[in-house]
């Protein structure tokens, strides 16, 4: 048993820390309050910054431009950035993780080579398309059919709350190409690009928090995609889902972990500094608690999102449930955290200029987005019931 | 033992909800998204239906314009108001009562004729200014001092977030007038109105929720206010403060009550609506249990405020205690509340078009505005210590 870090590791969290500090923290603010076009420009500022670093490439492969660094090395990095940028870290989690490591374990290796290193660029910017109006956690229920036609798929339907939608040059859209009865088994993945007939985005959608991640629908009207963008073997999209699910509930544990920090950290900030009754309100009982509970629920978030990545990275069976009880746990943790920095800051955590009173609209989602809390005790207690 | 509401309070409940519903909710979601000019003119409209309704009047008496209702029944008005529109409720809670109730127990005779019929018409805005950058919690630690000369107060320093603060006529204002060593029995209050020599408001504050209760800084600069313009005795601020808090819990205590039944209501008809996996949502046990949840926290909520209440209108020695109470149980429980209905809603709980995302922000600062729940927990906990 080792909880260390190795040296690289320790290296490249203290150089990526100065970075997010240096060239993505002082937009944070801006990219969650400017206009939607004012925004999108700063995010695709940030992705093209977080490229020239290295960070993007980190998920993929060197031979297409990456360097292919371990589940637990990239947590170590995802957690600097989602200190600082809630918003930046999930447009780049969606271009690179969703919809890049949607390609990089399906594609054929021409798939790989047109889009890979675009994307770790950012040249070009991915989305993921699975969710619908009517098919949130009912995932299987999505109703966007793909109907073969000589060489080409014709797309019909509609996404909803895609990362990046208004933004990507190229989405993998999840679309029912087998039987209605046979649910499950009669989804097949596609990569979609800007530009194809019948394919458009929405409008950015008006979200509470992670404003600056540009969000909308995703409408396909007839849409033609060339066969040769069919993501792996017809019908097997949920198998594909399957296989890679734990990268985006280990995702989100690291982006709830780092709001949980950040909130940590300026309400310790804020303690020592904000006196009341003649003294540093952290000295009071009740501003201590909060502190060391927010200590101790970092403390188990991060250490079971690494036991998750651990377990991912030796392909345990466990690993799958082990993302799940990061993911819960790690997510409603930082809502709970969230509310105390607010709460700590008493007044000043409610006024938009202080960065909790973002952080507190930013943690929510957490327990919603890639698959809901309630979603994951559902497949915990499953997986307790078949094993104990 | 009666928990019954009388048969005035059923009729005033059923014609108060209809009306509240039918000339303030719609508007509701606008005041929470225009900006500031716009929001002042919908909450200056919102708060004339409301004296026409007679609902400004009935903290006072008949003899200025008021209906002189009971405690219980004004919490019983104030949840319908609460529910439709937190904002609204805020602002007028803090003209009519913060300021009014003030002038109503401690003014004399020609002040309670000259502002408290105009307040009750709302030709009058009224503001309440206590706290200061450097004094929340810590209340008797206002800087703000009032300095006699001759037939005038001199007053110098600043407050902030204050409700009504860019819109109000008149505020009542907490300034040291005593010894500093005589902290708690050093603070006088003074009736102050715009455009009175050295007094502005500042700019509106951008605040996380009840955006449309516009709220900003007061600023005093050898701010000159008439001697006839003391309220009641010098160095009895604090004094009349203890006297009246209890109106401000139970008032904080109703529209998180508000808030929570808004969301328990939009909740329970998404529940039905909503359907994944073949069946409403609300069918799911994760999802009837938040409901559930929410029904229990809200009734016990209503409970404890009603106690209050009915307490502190038979001036029983509990009340200030019970106020308290209330307070911190149906603040603490609406954010919980508001939280489980996000999460209810997935992920269209997070898109502004949706109120419950508005509720989620709204309902953190009950927490926070009219003593802290930390600061409410030590005043239960000397009061408990003190009596067992």
């Amino acid at each position: 048993m080792d909880y260390s870090l190795n040296d690289e590791q320790l290296t490249l969290q203290e150089s990526f820390r100065k970075f997010c500090d240096k060239e993505i923290k002082p937009n944070a603010d801006r990219l969650d309050k400017a206009d939607h076009a004012e925004a999108d420009k700063i995010l695709r500022q940030n992705m093209k910054k977080l490229a020239e670093f290295g960070y993007t490439g980190m998920f993929h492969e060197e031979k297409y431009g990456g360097t292919a660094k371990d589940l637990i090395t990239r947590c170590v990095a995802q957690e600097e950035l989602a200190k600082v940028c809630a918003a930046s870290y999930l447009s780049v989690g969606v271009s690179l993780g969703l919809c890049g490591l949607f390609i990089a374990h399906f594609g054929t290796d021409e798939q790989k080579k047109k889009y890979l290193p675009k994307l770790i660029s950012t040249d070009m910017i991915g989305a993921f398309g699975l969710t619908e109006p009517e098919a949130g956690s009912d995932v299987m229920n999505i109703q966007t059919t793909a109907e073969k036609k000589g060489d080409r798929y014709i797309l019909n339907g509609s996404k909803t709350y895609i990362i990046n939608g208004p933004i990507a040059d190229v989405a993998i859209i999840m679309a029912v190409t087998g039987k209605p009865e046979e649910k499950g088994g009669n989804v097949s993945s596609f990569i979609v690009e800007k530009g194809m007939k019948g394919f458009s985005a929405g409008e950015h959608l008006d979200t509470m928090g992670h404003r600056g991640a540009p969000t909308s629908e995703l409408f396909f009207n007839d849409c033609e995609v060339p066969a040769e963008n069919l993501l792996g073997v017809e019908n097997q999209g949920f198998i594909q889902a399957m296989t890679t699910l734990e990268y985006g509930r280990i995702g989100i544990a690291m982006l709830a972990l780092g709001i949980s920090v950040a909130c940590m950290e300026e309400s310790i900030n804020y303690a020592k500094e904000r006196q009341q009754f003649g003294k540093p309100i952290g000295k009071f009982q009740m501003v201590g608690f909060k502190l060391s509970d927010m200590k101790v629920l970092i403390d188990v978030s991060r250490l079971l999102a690494y036991k998750a990545a651990w377990l991912k990275e030796k392909n345990d069976p466990e690993a799958a449930t082990m993302a799940s009880i990061a993911k819960l746990t790690a997510t409603e943790a930082s809502t709970k955290i969230s509310g105390w920095a607010v709460q700590i800051h008493g007044g000043y955590g409610c006024m938009t200029k202080y960065p909790v009173e973002r952080l507190y609209r930013d943690a929510k989602p957490g327990e919603i987005g890639e698959g809901t809390s309630d979603i994951h005790r559902i497949l915990i207690a499953r997986d307790v019931l078949a094993k104990y | 033992m009666d928990y019954s509401l009388t048969d005035e309070q059923l009729a005033l409940q059923e014609s108060f909800r209809k009306f509240c519903d039918k000339e303030i909710k719609p508007n509701a979601d606008k005041l929470d998204k225009a900006d500031y000019a716009e929001a002042d003119k919908l909450m200056k409209q919102n708060f004339k239906k409301l004296a026409e309704f007679g609902y400004t009047g009935m903290c006072h008496e008949e003899k200025y314009g008021g209906s002189g209702k009971d405690l219980v029944t004004q919490c019983v008005a104030q949840e319908e108001l609460a529910r439709v529109c937190a904002a609204t409720f805020l602002s007028v809670g803090g003209s009519l009562g913060l300021c009014g109730l003030p002038i109503a127990h401690f003014g004399t005779d020609a002040q309670k004729k000259k502002y408290l019929p105009k307040l009750i018409s709302t030709e009058m805005i009224g503001a309440f200014g206590l706290t200061e950058p450097e004094a929340g919690s810590d209340a008797i630690g206002i800087k703000t001092t009032a300095r006699k000369k001759g037939d005038r107060y001199i007053l110098n320093g600043s407050k902030t977030f204050i409700s009504n603060g860019p819109i109000a006529d008149i505020a009542v204002v907490m300034a040291v007038t005593g010894k500093p060593e005589e902290k708690g029995r050093n603070v006088s209050s003074f009736i102050v109105e715009k455009g009175m020599k050295g007094f502005s408001a500042g700019k509106h504050l951008d605040k996380m929720g009840y955006r449309g209760a516009p709220t900003s800084e007061l600023f005093f600069d050898d701010c000159e206010v008439p001697a006839e313009n003391l309220l009641g005795v010098e160095n009895e601020g604090f004094i009349q403060a203890m006297k009246t808090l209890e109106y401000g819990r139970i008032g904080m205590a109703v529209v998180a009550l508000g808030i929570a039944v808004a969301c328990m209501e939009e909740s329970i008809t998404y529940a039905k609506e909503r359907h994944q996996f073949g069946r409403p949502i609300g069918k799911f046990q994760m999802v009837g249990f938040k409901l559930s949840d929410m029904k229990v926290l809200t009734d016990v909520s209503r409970l404890l405020i009603y106690k209050a209440a009915w307490h502190k209108d038979n001036n029983h020695p509990e009340a200030a205690t019970m106020a308290s109470i209330a307070k911190l149980t149906a603040s603490e429980a609406s954010t919980k509340i508001s939280s489980w209905a996000v999460q209810i809603h997935g992920g269209y709980g997070y898109m502004t078009e949706y109120p419950v995302e508005r509720l989620y922000r709204d309902a953190k600062l009950g927490e926070i505005g009219e003593g802290t729940s930390e600061i409410q927990r030590l005043l239960i906990a000397r009061d408990v210590l003190a009596k067992y």
